[in-house]
């Protein structure tokens, strides 16, 4: 909307942006036009791709749901209150996002696995977690949660608290204010923090392997599928693949192309 | 408070009563404030008359807000906030029966007009068709029936705030705060709503903090000065703007207030010297001045008369010309001064200058080339300037003085 009355930018700049935005749509397109069509059909619907299509699907709701459920209200604490400590703990709610994949399966491993930090507690009540679907979920929370958590927080720090205080001079208790006010204005970043973190487990590849591992219809997630694939059947990984792609750009579409969507809140609160 | 203002609270009854039950809707309760915000410098004891509208002025950072702020629950606070005696400072705001109505209306933008009014009546307990029938009723009241179905943000900013007044009775308060409700309308849909306030906030207990002479003269039962946290007059209206005691209270009303000392009492005349340039001005005399006292003169610049004596650069430069000073009587009444500051009342120019004022048409100042910098002679009126006694009179500036806790200055209510 400003750039039209934008001042003119140095020549190099654009040359270099054309650079950075050939290198996000080159490969894409390379997936879309490399891809075998005749025959992908019979690839996508492969019993071993349904299985893994089917158990992505699955754990990736599991997922986004949890994000969701747990994700709420931590970003509400960190929005809304004041404790000894809340900084530090924003701080490492980022972490995850930046982990490699491999260490966050390791680090999983050692608070859950058998000599983890939790092992000792898990065995008394005979819950093994390790190489269960459970663990798929489990690694898929801990990546995507700072997705969701990042989004409700910064939607609830720019939304302010001003409607929560005139709904509590109205005699609204904090349960009320909550349900009627806080949550119907924060709707779009419930949207958008839950489909990225449905988005962000769905592709979730290297904490999976590590922490849950790749046994067929039980760990064996998309990208594992993929993976696999691409060595015994390297056309029907690159099916699978576009197949991902296209969940991404929907993905990217419902989270942020919407008006309004807290990308843009986002933004104006910086 | 005083024993009339006690009176008049009624048959305020102060049964142990839930929050929502405790005063009946629209009852006149009884108000007892004693806070401290230590954080910015608050001490305010307050006790309006129930059943009346207390406007609350005073210059930015006088604690006017903070006051709200403290009964309505959004400014932690110490002390002890009574509504019919029954303590609430403790309370989370939404126990408190206290509606709080802002410069922003702030209506929920996912709910519709209707909604919006109907949620303190629902957030009571009430069921949806009892709370929206509550709601039509005061949006027929307020006039904006009509806006029932729509979206926040289909309305007007006037239309806007007419809801908000229509949701914050529409929850029953004991109290109503209101802080600056119309400043952010345009002038003819704050006449419409003040008018409306004034009907609709009729026998309640109302505190309105305001920047605005026609909120007082409008709404206002009583007048609440305050100045640097404290209180620094209170009373009916009629008194607070007849004897200002305050150069906030005295520009409000387009007058200028000089603190000083009395230099001489004659008869219905006297004199005083004014603190800040030492001036002698007369004035008619009200009772208890005594010459060395304390004393304050209540200039109305539209009774002082103006000649243009040239420019400060045409003479040799001098803040207080004494050249041609006046002499023998009129040295009380006439003054030599260089402009310091021109300002807008009204429709006319207001000319300051080495303490004085003098209000002026535009076209003069044009005409004669009156700016800063010019040198003009004020004619005082001694009729039209009241001097009276000060000696209670705080420094206009946060005092430098401790204050104690509680202090009302109860000497200003006699009159209530």
């Amino acid at each position: 909307m400003s750039a039209r009355t934008a001042p003119p930018l140095p020549l190099g700049v654009g040359a270099l942006g054309v650079i950075a935005a050939a290198s996000i749509v080159l490969p894409l397109a390379a997936i879309v036009l490399q891809v075998p069509w005749e025959g992908a059909t019979g690839l996508l619907f492969s019993p071993a791709s349904l299985q893994a299509l089917r158990l992505s699907l699955l754990t990736a709701a599991c997922a986004a749901a949890v994000c969701l459920g747990l994700g709420l209200p931590l970003a509400l604490l960190l929005a809304r209150t004041r404790f000894p400590g809340r900084e530090v703990l924003r701080a490492m709610v980022l972490v995850p996002l930046v982990l490699p994949p491999v260490v966050s399966g390791i680090a999983l491993l050692m608070t859950v696995g058998r000599r983890g930090l939790l092992g000792p507690l898990l065995e008394q009540a005979d819950a093994r977690i390790v190489f269960t679907t459970a663990a798929v979920v489990i690694a898929q929370v801990f990546v995507s949660l700072p997705f969701t958590v990042l989004t409700l927080e910064s939607a609830l720090v720019s939304a302010g608290t001003v409607p929560e205080q005139v709904a509590a001079s109205l005699g609204a208790r904090p349960s009320t204010v909550l349900a009627r006010i806080t949550l119907p204005r924060l709707a779009p970043a419930i949207v958008t923090g839950t489909v990225l973190a449905f988005a962000r487990s769905l592709g979730e590849f290297g904490a999976t392997l590590t922490f849950a591992g790749s046994m067929p219809g039980v760990t064996r997630t998309l990208p594992l599928e993929i993976y696999l694939a691409r060595e015994s059947d390297p056309d029907s990984a690159a099916v699978l693949s576009l197949l991902l792609v296209l969940v991404a750009i929907l993905v990217v579409l419902l989270a942020y192309a919407r008006r309004g969507a807290p990308g843009r809140t986002q933004e104006e609160a910086r | 408070m005083t024993a009339a203002a006690a009176a008049a609270a009624g048959a305020g009854g102060t049964g142990p009563a839930g929050p929502a039950d405790a005063v009946p809707p629209g009852r006149a309760a009884r108000l007892d404030v004693q806070v401290r915000v230590p954080t910015r410098d608050v001490h305010l004891a307050v006790a309006p008359r129930p059943g009346r509208i207390t406007a609350v002025i005073g210059p930015n950072g006088a604690g006017k807000s903070t006051l709200l702020g403290a009964i309505s629950g959004a400014v932690p606070a110490r002390g002890s906030v009574a509504v019919e005696g029954r303590e609430i400072l403790a309370l989370p705001a939404h126990r408190r029966g206290v509606s709080h109505l802002r410069q922003d209306p702030v209506l929920f933008e996912h709910l519709s007009v209707l909604e919006n009014v109907a949620f303190g009546p629902r957030a009571a307990g009430r069921g949806r068709s009892a709370a929206h029938r509550r709601a039509r009723a005061l949006l027929e009241e307020v006039g904006a029936a009509e806006l029932a179905p729509r979206r926040p943000r289909e309305i007007s900013g006037g239309q806007a705030q007419r809801v908000a007044i229509a949701r914050a009775l529409a929850s029953d308060p004991s109290l109503v705060l209101l802080d600056e409700p119309f400043a952010a309308l345009d002038a003819e849909a704050s006449t419409h709503l003040r008018a409306l306030c004034a009907r609709m906030l009729q026998g309640r207990t109302v505190l309105l903090v305001t920047h605005d002479l026609l909120d007082v003269l409008v709404l206002a039962d009583d007048v609440l000065v305050l100045e640097g946290g404290r209180i620094a007059q209170a009373g009916e209206r009629s008194a607070v703007l007849a004897r200002p005691r305050t150069g906030y209270a005295a520009h409000l009303l387009g007058k200028e207030l000089l603190p000083g000392t009395v230099e001489e009492v004659a008869g219905d005349r006297a004199v005083l010297r004014t603190r800040d340039h030492g001036r002698l001005v007369a004035g008619s005399a009200e009772a208890g001045l005594r010459a060395g006292g304390e004393a304050l003169v209540l200039l109305d610049p539209a009774a002082v008369r103006l000649e243009h004596r040239g420019e400060a650069g045409a003479v040799p430069a001098d803040p207080a010309p004494r050249r041609d000073a006046p002499t023998g009587a009129d040295v009380a009444t006439t003054h030599d001064v260089v402009i310091e500051s021109l300002d807008r009342v009204g429709a006319g120019i207001i000319v300051r200058g080495g303490g004085l004022a003098a209000q002026i048409a535009p076209e003069r100042a044009i005409a004669e080339r009156l700016g800063i910098g010019s040198t003009v002679r004020m004619i005082l009126d001694p009729v039209r300037s009241a001097i009276y006694p000060g000696g209670d009179e705080r420094d206009p500036a946060p005092s430098p003085r401790p204050h104690p806790d509680r202090a009302p200055r109860g000497r200003d209510r006699r009159g209530a």
